[in-house]
């Protein structure tokens, strides 16, 4: 699938589930089955600094794709950098650099999460799409 | 990966779960007021996020603080903004959850649960049985 | 003359008073569904209907936790707790304030919470001149400010054990305005050769404290020990008056034989223990009749009229035993003392001892100040700052009113056998922390003080030679701050200093630390 389709699948996922109670189990469940990033490998320069709890990305170009990982202190954070590494790794700089992400706009993505959390992950696509278009 | 398929069918199929009791509930399918408690635990677990067993206690507040504790297995941002809504005022975390649960009731099962009763509410035995009453009359 | 009989009956203590505290919530249910400084959250969280259940719950479980810590205090009288519905449009209105309304006239104190309530808890105070306090977050310390600057009466409390040590100093007020001394005097009501350092005006007393004073005459007094004699005392020559009976002597005898057979170490015989007792009866039977609930009587003063000698008794036991009873009892017509006796009772639940305080002076092996029982100890040797504090009026419960008594010895004030006086063996306190306390004479200020034991002396002694050495932290600054408030300074086990520091807050008192 290209980036829309897996963000329209997400966005279909959280739709059907209807609910602001099942949306945020949706994403604690993602979280948890995220791989995330092992405490001894996470770095202070790793850290994304608009972020108020702790939150981590790492991002490299391999081959001309994009490979991420994230993590967080917070889980309902953690649950939503899972399901934009769903939608972002493996994708070449071209396919990310044309995508629009909408996952901050809808409100069963967001419901959940704070504005300052919101800020951070809006940060964090920024940086994507700015190491995308180097 | 993760497998968003899995997980979403396990939340759906919790999601119809409760929306089946409750429809049974509504319904009035039930025999008794045995049967009617079994459901109403289900439909609370579907809320909540529990499975039937987690209800080893009678204690509301206790059963309301342990739906808060499993989905805080978790740090701090994770839990609901509903609740912090609420913490300017005082309230904790499950009660915020257990009155969440009694505006469901009355708005998904039709409960006219008033206020005096929902505060007077200290174990799910009693909720049950209020609920019921309310119900079969 | 009607004159009760002997008991506890008939006599309302101080420690009996309760404080009657009213909790109110104030509920602020919002009418619509809005976000904005102050509130955010999901849709379902704004609404009315989400408020009117959250608030309800928020009192429940406010109202639960302040009841369970504070009716589990001695003293205080925890009102059903009051909720109030205010809308969004920051008012209460007059049908939800009517709740409180009929309670009020004997609610001592409101104690308020909730979102928003500062300013109603403000009005409150200052249009119904009731004392109000704030509890938890932003209300305690927003209500103590606003309302204070007022003029207006009001604390602000950071949890319970700060709630509960506001609670009893409140209470102790409330048992002072309560509090009638009876006032046994010889020539002069306002101070005596025992207590000179005395008020400048017992009016400022009732003024400052709410005491109240009714005075007697030694002499009448003395007559009324004689059994079965009303209408024929010299002092009141064919008045009835409250004469002890042969009822009367049915409790000393009781009394007496309690008091003997509660120890193996008596030296001296049971009918100076009769007199002596006889005098406590008396005193408890005139407080009653006068309606009074504290005792004071001279020593140098009614000494010197022979009469004690006389009668064959000193008051010594008088006071000991009061005070154990939660009667507050003076030696030497000190009213400052006996005032500080009822305020350091109440707050604290234990008999306060009071003696004479003063710093022992030392150096090469040699006390300077010589006093009857003080003597070098040991303990001399290395610490340069130890104090001592002594009266024959030492009691058995010190630690508490409902703690085990003390072991005790009974023994003579007098070289002659009589005048019964109890003896404690201060020794084995030895470690424990003593509070003491005074107000100066201009009755503005309260001295505290706190020390630890370190050795008793007088035990195995007769005469006004009972008392406590206890080491304090600065010797020399206690003494010179002392100097301002006088000598006797009646004392209770356990640190209670920051006990008094709220008794003058409440009383309005600048609190000196020794």
């Amino acid at each position: 699938m290209d980036m829309d389709e897996v963000q329209r699948s997400i966005q279909e996922d959280l739709t059907q589930l209807a609910d602001p109670l099942s949306q945020m189990e949706y994403l604690l469940a993602c979280a948890r089955a995220s791989q995330g990033i092992p405490p001894e490998q996470r770095r202070e320069e790793d850290l994304v600094p608009s972020c108020q709890a702790r939150t981590w990305v790492i991002t490299s170009w391999d081959g001309g794709l994009l490979r991420m990982q994230a993590d967080s202190e917070s889980f309902l954070v953690k649950g939503a950098l899972a399901l934009l590494c769903e939608v972002y790794n493996g994708r070449r700089r071209e396919d990310i650099q044309v995508f629009t992400c909408r996952l901050l706009e809808d409100p069963g993505f967001t419901g959940r999460l704070t504005g300052e959390q919101r800020k951070g992950l809006a940060s964090i696509l920024e940086r994507l799409h700015e190491e995308a278009a180097q | 990966m993760i497998d968003r398929q899995q997980i979403k069918a396990a939340l759906l199929a919790r999601k119809e779960q409760s929306a089946a009791c409750a429809r049974q509930i509504c319904e009035r399918t039930y025999r008794g007021q045995e049967e009617f408690a079994l459901l109403f635990r289900r439909y609370l677990c579907g809320k909540f996020m529990l499975e039937l067993e987690d209800l080893d206690t009678d204690d509301f507040y206790r059963i309301c603080q342990y739906s808060v504790e499993k989905a805080s297995l978790y740090p701090p941002g994770s839990i609901d903004a509903a609740e912090f809504a609420s913490k300017c005022g005082g309230a904790t975390t499950a009660t915020n959850k257990k009155v969440l649960f009694i505006m469901a009731l009355r708005r998904e099962l039709h409960i006219p649960i008033t206020v005096e009763e929902a505060v007077s509410v200290d174990l799910l035995s009693q909720l049950i049985a209020i609920c019921y009453q309310k119900l079969e009359g | 003359m009607h004159c009760n009989q002997g008991g506890i009956e008939g006599i309302l203590r101080g420690m009996d008073v309760k404080l009657n505290v009213q909790l109110v919530y104030v509920a602020l249910i919002h009418e619509h569904a809005y976000e904005g400084p102050c509130r955010f959250g999901p849709p379902e969280a704004l609404t009315k209907e989400f408020d009117l259940l959250n608030q309800a719950e928020i009192f429940k479980g406010w109202s639960g936790a302040m009841m369970g810590a504070f009716s589990q205090v001695p003293g205080i009288n925890m009102l059903p707790p009051v909720y109030l519905k205010m809308s969004d449009e920051f008012f209460v209105p007059a049908e939800e304030e009517a709740q409180l309304l009929p309670t009020m006239r004997e609610t001592d104190l409101y104690i308020f919470t909730g979102m928003r309530c500062e300013g109603y808890a403000k009005e409150f105070a200052i249009r119904y001149n009731k004392p109000v306090a704030g509890e938890g977050m932003f209300a305690s310390t927003i209500i103590n400010a606003i309302t204070r600057a007022r003029g207006a009466e009001a604390y602000a409390f950071l949890d319970i054990p700060d709630g509960i040590r506001l609670l009893n100093a409140l209470r102790t007020r409330k048992a002072l305005r309560n509090t009638r001394i009876l006032a046994v005097v010889r020539n002069n009501s306002q101070q005596s050769l025992g207590g000179p350092d005395a008020f400048l005006s017992n009016d400022d007393a009732t003024r400052r404290l709410g005491i109240n004073f009714t005075y007697l005459s030694i002499h009448e007094f003395l007559d009324m020990l004689h059994v079965d004699e009303s209408g024929k005392n010299y002092t009141l020559p064919g008045r009835n008056a409250c004469n002890l009976t042969s009822e009367d002597m049915v409790e000393v005898e009781r009394w007496t034989d309690e008091l003997m057979a509660g120890t193996d170490d008596i030296t001296m015989d049971r009918k100076y223990v009769v007199n002596s007792v006889k005098a406590a009866v008396l005193a408890k039977k005139l407080m009653a009749h006068f309606g009074c609930n504290a005792f004071t009587a001279p020593c140098p003063d009614a000494c010197a009229t022979r009469r004690m000698n006389q009668e064959q008794f000193t008051f010594c036991l008088t006071h000991s035993l009061l005070n154990e009873q939660g009667i507050p009892s003076g030696c030497e017509f000190d009213l400052i003392g006996t005032s500080a006796i009822a305020s350091l009772g109440n707050l604290t639940g234990k008999a306060p001892y009071m003696g004479n305080t003063q710093p022992c002076v030392y150096f090469d092996g040699k006390v300077m100040n010589d006093f009857v029982g003080i003597s070098y100890i040991p303990e001399m040797d290395h610490n340069p700052n130890i104090y001592y504090t002594g009266h024959a009026t030492p009691n058995r419960l010190m630690h508490g009113f409902q703690a085990e008594p003390a072991p005790y010895a009974i023994r003579p004030f007098t070289h002659s056998g009589w005048g019964a006086t109890l003896r404690i063996d201060f020794a084995k306190n030895a470690g424990d922390t003593l509070t003491l306390m005074r107000f100066d004479p201009l009755c503005n200020r309260i001295l505290v003080a706190k020390g630890t034991v370190v050795d008793g002396f007088g035990y195995g002694t007769t005469g006004c030679s009972e008392g406590v050495y206890f080491s304090v932290e600065d010797k020399l600054g206690y003494f010179h701050k002392q100097s301002e408030f006088g000598l006797h300074m009646p004392a209770v086990f356990v640190d209670h200093v920051e006990d008094v520091k709220m008794l003058g807050r409440v009383l309005g008192m600048e609190v000196v630390v020794a």
